[in-house]
């Protein structure tokens, strides 16, 4: 895992997001797209 | 004896899947309402980057089937071929970053390795009697040529990559940085060589032109040679992903090194075979691209890159390594062409269609890395 970690800079592994914030960054970001759009073109 | 071999291994594959879905369907009647529930919350938040794509097309068909000024709706036969040719085009530098990326690692450089391409194919492949050639006096090379010795070139430069990665530990981003830089040096140096004017190249053959522009009338409509190279090139990564021995050693090295290296995979041959095999990709979208870009810059490949790393992201490549399929690529590399298209379609200005692109892949890595803390 060590190794592992090396490799990808620890990037996930030292994370220590919980998975609610993820999805609230997923369901704000897909509200942002579809808001910017309809915004942009109506 | 085979033919027949081959028809039950393909009935037990559909069988297999078919009892896959039932199983998957009795598991959800079985469950109660708040099981339910958060199934079809996961279902959604697993799938949130391809339910935008969908209402995006949805919209954008409306969008165009209610707007007089467009000449045809967005699903149509030429948004179609329009989309695939654009897909084609970035296709082979997915396909290579999809590979260092299975590896947890990523290649900054692969723009400027494809832009080392465009400019050598473009510089032995002037035509004869063109003023501003860059090569004066030589003919220009033959097509089968040059294609080796830029695979070969790009490979170079890809194994040279993999080697400071597998060898000395460095992370892909440095290591991958670092060459970017010194091949926008030399890219620099190589245009003034000879009677280069160290700004552009131009006046392409016409046999190279054909070869990679040239077109084939399908369904009533042209299309390029290139996207055929595609296709092979898929069909080819494909195999070498799922049967060969390297591609299994790639997903073993990407998911685990040290697991890897017990079980007795050459883990630093791996990552060096795996970088040479992209470096040989960006090599071959090198030669593809240079007749359309016209004239070749020493900057023609800068920020291609991204577009490929982005592709992979929203194809489901992961970035803990380990992950990812040829055909999650594939379909990534068209949805980014997808959006490109719909967001042109929209007539929103290129500006404001970084800005949701950027959206799209914050949310592509959102999602990247909320399978795999749900899977820890």
């Amino acid at each position: 895992m060590e190794e592992k970690d090396k490799i990808s800079g620890g990037l996930y592994a030292k994370v220590k997001v919980p998975i609610w914030a993820l999805n609230l960054m997923i369901i704000a970001g897909c509200l942002a797209i579809i808001v910017l759009i309809i915004i942009l073109t109506v | 004896m085979a033919e027949k071999k081959k028809e039950t291994g393909n009935n037990s594959w559909f069988r297999m899947r078919i009892d896959g879905i039932k199983q998957r369907n009795a598991d959800y009647k079985a469950l109660d309402r708040k099981g339910k529930a958060k199934w079809w919350s996961e279902f959604l938040l697993r799938n949130a980057i391809y339910i935008i794509f969908a209402l995006l097309i949805i919209y954008v068909q409306i969008y165009s089937m209610t707007n007089p000024s467009m000449k045809h709706a967005f699903l149509s036969f030429p948004t179609l071929i329009d989309i695939l040719k654009k897909s084609s085009l970035a296709m082979f530098l997915a396909l290579g970053v999809g590979g260092i990326i299975v590896l947890t690692g990523t290649d900054l450089s692969a723009g400027y390795i494809m832009g080392l391409s465009m400019c050598v194919s473009a510089s032995l492949l002037q035509k004869s009697d063109l003023s501003t050639k860059m090569w004066l006096g030589m003919e220009p090379w033959p097509i089968l040529a040059v294609i080796v010795l830029v695979m070969v070139i790009c490979g170079i430069v890809g194994a040279f990559n993999g080697f400071f990665v597998a060898k000395f530990k460095l992370h892909p981003f440095i290591v991958t940085l670092a060459t970017q830089l010194m091949l926008s040096g030399f890219l620099l140096i190589y245009m003034a060589w000879g009677n280069g004017d160290g700004a552009q190249l131009s006046g392409m053959t016409t046999l190279y032109k054909d070869i990679t522009k040239g077109t084939v009338q399908m369904f009533g409509t042209s299309v390029p040679y290139y996207v055929f190279y595609a296709m092979v090139a898929v069909l080819i990564m494909t195999f070498i992903w799922n049967k060969t021995t390297i591609g299994k050693n790639m997903y073993a090295v990407g998911a685990n090194p040290e697991a890897a290296n017990v079980s007795g995979v050459n883990v630093g041959m791996t990552i060096i075979i795996v970088f040479m095999m992209a470096g040989m990709l960006y090599g071959f979208s090198g030669f593809i691209q240079a007749p359309f870009v016209g004239s070749v810059t020493p900057n023609s490949g800068d920020g291609a890159e991204l577009d490929a790393i982005a592709a992979c992201v929203i194809g489901g490549v992961s970035f803990t390594g380990g992950t990812g399929r040829i055909s999650g690529i594939v379909i990534g590399v068209i949805l980014l062409q997808i959006i490109t298209v719909a967001l042109q379609w929209l007539g929103i200005s290129p500006n404001l269609q970084y800005i949701i692109k950027g959206l799209i892949i914050l949310v592509a890595v959102a999602i990247d890395m909320r399978k795999y803390l749900v899977r820890k």
